[in-house]
Parts: C-alpha cells; structure tokens; sequence
C-alpha cells in the first residue's frame, strides 16, 4: 500500500493505493496520526487506488472521522470503487461519510 | 465436478494478501462472478483476520489451514486454526446507527456469506465453514448469526 499526502489550501488529500487491509492499515493509521499531530482536520481521502478493503481498514478512516469531527473538522471520501462501496453499504457508513465521484467535487464540497 | 484444494499460511498479517490471490483465482476459475469474488476476498480476509487476532493473539507462527471444495452448487471455504476457540456467545452485532471502529467482521462474514458454521468440537480451535452459492442455485443458509 502507498499513501500520498498533498495540499489543496487547508485541505489534506490523502491519496492510497494499494489493499487496505489488516496488514496495511496500520500504516494507514500512523499517517492519520501524523497529520492530526500536526493540526490537519480537513481530509479528502482517495481510495480509487484500493482494489480490497476490511474492517480495519474501515476503523482506520472512522477514527480519523470521528477524532476531526470533535472538532470543526471533516473527513470526505471520494473514488471509492463498487466492489469496495459494499461495505460502506454494509456497514452503513455510506450515511456516515460523504462520499464523492472524484477528487475536484471532494475538495470542492468543504 | 467438484474440485478441491488446500492453502496452509502462517499467522502473520503479510499472508492475508497471499490467501486472497489463491482464494479469487480458484473462484474465477471455478466460474464464479466478480461481485462474488470479491465478497469471498472480503469474507476471507475477514475471517482470517479474526483468527490471527483472536485464535492466535497477534501471535504469527501459527498455523491457519484453507480448504477449498467448489461444485455446480457452491463454494465452500473451510478456515482451520488451532488456536484458542471462537465464541460466538461474545458476538454482538454491532450498532449501525453510529459509525464503529471495531466489530463488523463477523457481521461482514455473516452478511456476505450463504451460510456460516462454527466447530469447535475438536477441543483445539476452530474450523469455520463459509459457503456460497451460485447465483443461480443459492445455498440453503441465508446469513443467519453465530
């Protein structure tokens, strides 16, 4: 897994690649960590490059969500593929996040 | 035609990518679709991550036993450990009103699956029976908890 952190303004965009799963989610989460330390609470997070996500892959984008949002921060997702959206389905987390198409209409949506 | 086939991995969170190549090439092959390839990877993963965790603690150096049986009805995975026991008496579905960051696996496995069956009779671990059915000749199970 790769993840690329970039800037639009006070935006983060995060951008994964690869399968996000108990093996990588970790990484996943100390780049959250990082990026919370250092006062980041809006998040644009790409997963179009993720081809397989479980549920620690999940926990690591609800405790991003759930930690910004005590304060006036946000976490929006976008590129999410159909395979992938199930379990946002599933889960009901697709009520939870918003969710967009692509990148522009994410960062766009703050 | 019935077709078998086996995959031992070690409990080691790297192995988990390895058991959902060989576990999306044998369903392809076996004719299954790609929605329900990737449901299997999803229930796979899910399911082996609860056993590195739980049956194993964290713990690699294990042994986890895949097993693989697939005919014109189904495919039916077999997780073997022989670690400490699942217990479904601790399963709680999780509350879907507010957002988790922890217990959807089983429900996950449960919701994705036809039919899911714990054994833990051998007195040493677990084998956990996944099946799925063909699109057009569903399995008997429905999804039903632990």
């Amino acid at each position: 897994m790769q993840v690329d952190v970039s800037k639009e303004g006070d935006i983060v965009v995060v951008v994964v690649q690869g399968e996000l799963d108990a093996n990588t989610a970790p990484d996943l989460r100390a780049k959250f960590e990082e990026l919370i330390g250092q006062g980041k609470n809006q998040y644009v997070i790409d997963l179009a490059g993720v081809p397989v996500m479980d549920s620690p892959g999940i926990a690591a984008l609800v405790n991003l969500f759930k930690r910004v949002r005590i304060g006036a921060g946000d976490v929006k997702l976008c590129g999410i593929r159909e395979e992938i959206m199930e379990i946002f389905q599933l889960t009901r987390l697709d009520r939870v996040f918003d969710i967009f198409d692509n990148r522009a209409d994410a960062v766009a949506s703050f | 035609m019935n077709a078998e086939d086996r995959l031992i991995i070690d409990s080691q969170p790297e192995a988990l990518a390895k058991a959902r190549d060989w576990l999306a090439d044998r369903a392809s092959r076996a004719g299954f679709p790609p929605d329900t390839v990737s449901d299997l990877k999803l229930a796979l993963t899910e399911a082996v991550s609860n056993v590195m965790l739980h049956a194993y603690g964290g713990q690699p150096g294990h042994q986890i036993i895949l097993s693989l049986v697939t005919d014109d009805q189904a495919l039916t995975l077999t997780i073997r450990d022989f670690g400490r026991p699942f217990d479904a008496s601790h399963y709680q579905t999780p509350d879907l009103s507010e957002p988790q960051e922890g217990g959807y696996g089983i429900f996950l496995i449960h919701s994705l699956m036809d039919e899911v069956r714990y054994d833990t009779s051998s007195g040493a671990g677990t084998t956990l029976t996944l099946v799925k059915g063909r699109a057009n000749n569903p399995s008997t199970g429905s999804g039903s908890g632990p």
